[in-house]
């Protein structure tokens, strides 16, 4: 494996990471004796192509080599031409893992990832749960395997990464049991394609493609002249899910495509199809060497309504032309033309499976009012920077400022969070965690204060702030900070701030205390024009176990990610949370905030600029499309990108 | 306020405010078809930071949400005193809410912050803001 990598610092650190996980999953017997140790031993493989299908192979090589020995002699399918290439293939990985240095280009390194039982959930619904929370999720060869564990591969080792945060973390219901994945980092069952190589498919697949129809046809694709005398068979793995790169990168609006005429007999490569497009209607499979209906299947998903089959061996398989429509039907329900024929499709409409989508995590929100997100801001800033003093119980009395003299009131609560399997991590430094739970107003441990409330809810300015100089000193994090502004109305706002801080005798002085995260909501009324004062102030507060801060990081970084993708089109865009309350009594004495309304002249130039600079479009431009936006930076980013095609070339400096 | 008057103020609120929050989570992972009627016509929602506004536009965006198992492991909850809850028709409470929910199969720390207010009509509480968002 030596020298595979023209970064060796790259390597020893995944080498270090399998010895990590090796070491995670020794507890297990079930997953340990399966996977072979790819980097310490020396591997012997006694290949021994028999009658396996390339699945298997795969398979085989992909986890390594220890349930070889098993396979031999096991399978059923005819010896055909890919097993013979398979075979070549397996030699190629073997000089690549057993030359010390002299390792061939042609090899590629990806990550094979297993699910502990896969087979039991289900290819589909893997893959379904994980693309619906990994970023761009394209499993290359999802099978499952002879211990019903699934397997698939990916090439990116962030996305890995990525996946293995959610090992333990998805449940299948109808079994009750968490997902339990692993990780390899394992030679591809394919090979890497030289630069001409590439060059030539790519302009041979180009040629091939109708803009006008959105078809790609590349039936009887290796008789193609331009590639005579090389072997670009669609059968083989690197050149069909080469193809599948093309389409991905630049035809992923295709509709049609034919794959006739191809001599394919499985379609596992084939199905990276689902993940490179989702809008082909048209497609012809015909007069290839597919057996079984169950190849058509890895396909299913793709919203097919015309799909050509015959010509394949899977065809004889039915005596009954409805049996035949019908298992069809069960993978691509929509098909109203089956082999030239009109059928009558079993599902039109939008596809049912669409509803249930999780809407985007995004980062704070602030509504659509920047004047808002000013006010709060400089008020969260002050406050902070008096509550992280360095002598609390001097510092903090000066927050008296900030709370309504009679009407305000401070409660907190400390209750660790726990996690899927209900254990908790506990509150260091201890001193600190007492400080808080004599504090704490948990109604869920009720019986714990119930007799003494009074001590634990504070009203008006004085009382809280006593209360806040006896807490912990902190230091919060504000590149953690979350902001939600939840309420704004002419007397009142609500919002709500998360993240992390450090507490205890520690903070600042070398130590590294722990990350604590925590939640406060504050309800405020506006003091004078340009002040805020406090009526409400709930603090949550929960130790974080090691592996969830990296989750919290993670969430906070997909957040951002996240920041500029449109809104879900059910909800109202960025509209400001004003609520109409009828009165039954007076507004309290509390002076009224220009919170409503547009920006002044001077903010309005400023943004004009900020605008212009970041969309690259004219100052009178960026104008109207603030003004069209009701001079929300945000929304008028957001229509910006959803309109850029059609904004004129003139309207960019 | 004398600790006497805190102590009865406080009893009388822990127990309206754990009776709605408990029929909230009973509500969103079981009776969905309900959610609607819990949020006050003006109301705001702030999810994972998704901004949705009116009682009919929550409740289905929430119905549309994927399958929720929620598990509160911590309840505060405060009454605004009848000044500050004036424009609120006399009565309101806020609350900041702790636990686990299970989405769509997956585990995730929660903190959720809601504005609730008794309609002087109807004599109902209803949620007036909410705030949800994962820790993880």
């Amino acid at each position: 494996m030596r020298g595979r990598f023209n970064e060796r610092r790259d390597v020893r650190d995944m080498r270090s990471k399998n010895r990590f996980i090796r070491l995670g999953g020794a507890h297990d017997p079930d997953i340990l004796p399966t996977r072979l140790d790819d980097d310490d031993q020396e591997p012997s493989f006694q290949v021994r192509v028999n009658r396996q299908s390339v699945n298997t192979i795969n398979r085989q090589l992909g986890a390594g080599g220890s349930g070889m020995q098993r396979m031999t002699g096991g399978g059923q399918n005819k010896f055909t031409t890919q097993n013979r290439k398979v075979d070549h293939r397996s030699r190629i990985q073997q000089q690549a893992i057993a030359a010390d240095g002299g390792v061939r280009k042609d090899v590629v390194m990806v990550f094979q990832i297993k699910v502990k039982h896969g087979g039991t959930y289900g290819l589909s619904w893997i893959v379904k749960q994980l693309g619906s929370r990994v970023e761009d999720f394209k499993p290359i060869l999802p099978e499952v395997d002879q211990q019903n564990n699934a397997s698939f591969y990916v090439k990116d080792a962030e996305q890995a990464e990525s996946i293995m945060m959610l090992s333990n973390r998805i449940r299948h219901k109808e079994t009750n049991t968490a997902l339990r994945m692993w990780k390899n980092e394992v030679v591809a069952p394919w090979r890497r394609l030289s630069a001409a190589d590439v060059e030539l498919l790519n302009a041979v697949i180009d040629s091939r493609y109708n803009g006008e129809a959105r078809a790609l046809d590349l039936a009887e694709f290796s008789a193609d002249k331009r590639l005579t005398g090389f072997m670009f068979r669609l059968t083989s793995n690197n050149v069909m899910l080469h193809v599948l790169d093309r389409i991905d990168e630049c035809y992923g609006h295709l509709t049609a495509l034919s794959l006739k005429s191809n001599k394919l007999d499985s379609l596992d490569c084939t199905s990276m199809l689902l993940w490179a497009t989702k809008f082909v209607k048209v497609l012809d499979l015909s007069s290839n060497e597919i057996r079984k209906m169950d190849q058509v299947a890895k396909l299913k998903g793709l919203p097919v309504e015309m799909v050509f089959l015959e010509g394949n061996p899977l065809c004889d398989e039915f005596t009954r032309s409805s049996d035949y429509l019908s298992a069809v039907h069960n993978i691509f329900p929509r098909v109203n033309m089956l082999d030239g024929n009109a059928v009558t499709p079993i599902l039109t409409g939008v596809d049912p499976l669409d509803v249930g989508i999780e809407p985007l995590y995004r980062p704070s929100y602030f509504g659509d009012q920047p004047q808002v997100k000013e006010l709060i801001e400089g008020f969260l800033l002050r406050f902070y920077e008096i509550y992280d003093g360095d002598n609390p119980l001097m510092d903090r009395k000066k927050l008296a400022d900030a709370y309504h003299d009679e009407e305000s009131m401070f409660t907190l609560t400390l209750q660790n969070f726990s996690n899927a399997s209900g254990k908790s991590w506990k509150y260091h430094p201890e001193e600190c965690f007492h400080a808080y739970i004599r504090q704490s107003h948990n109604l869920k441990q009720l019986d714990k204060w119930d007799t003494r409330r009074a001590e634990r809810v504070h009203v008006g300015a004085m009382s809280i702030v006593v209360a806040l100089a006896k807490l912990p000193k902190t230091s919060h994090l504000k590149d953690s900070f979350t902001l939600d502004v939840s309420l704004v109305t002419s007397t009142l706002m609500a919002f709500s701030l998360s993240g992390l801080f450090e507490d205890g005798p520690g903070v600042r002085s070398g130590d590294v205390p722990e990350l604590k995260y925590f939640n406060r909501q504050f309800v405020v009324a506006p003091r004078d024009a340009s002040s805020l004062v406090i009526i409400s102030d709930m603090l949550f507060i929960s130790s974080l176990h090691p592996p969830r801060l990296e989750k919290f990081k993670k969430l906070q970084e997909k957040a951002a990610k996240n920041a500029l993708a449109p809104s879900t089109s059910q909800t109202m865009p960025i509209v400001s949370a004003v609520v109409d309350v009828n009165l039954t009594q007076p507004p309290p004495p509390i002076a009224q905030m220009p919170i409503n309304g547009e920006p002044d002249n001077e903010t309005k130039l400023e943004m004009i600029k900020q605008f212009s600079q970041q969309s690259g479009m004219k100052p009178d431009w960026s104008e109207k499309c603030l003004q069209d936006s009701n001079w929300n930076f945000e929304q008028a980013g957001q229509n910006f990108l959803v309109a850029r095609a059609t904004i004129p070339a003139d309207a960019f400096v | 306020m004398s600790s006497l008057d805190i102590e009865k103020i406080d009893r009388k609120t822990c127990e309206d405010a754990m009776q709605l929050i408990r029929l909230y989570y009973e509500v969103i992972d079981r009776r969905r078809e309900r959610l609607g009627f819990m949020y006050a016509e003006g109301a705001s929602l702030v999810w994972n930071g998704n901004s949705v506004n009116g009682s009919q536009a929550i409740g289905k965006f929430l119905t549309e949400i994927p399958d929720t198992q929620h598990e509160v492991i911590s309840v505060d909850v405060q009454r605004f005193s009848p000044l500050a809850a004036a424009p609120f028709g006399g009565d309101a409470m806020t609350a900041l809410i702790a636990g686990g929910v299970i989405i769509d199969g997956i585990y995730h720390s929660f903190t959720q912050s809601m504005l609730l207010m008794r309609d002087p009509l109807s004599e109902k509480s209803m949620i007036l803001s909410d705030r949800f968002r994962y820790v993880d």
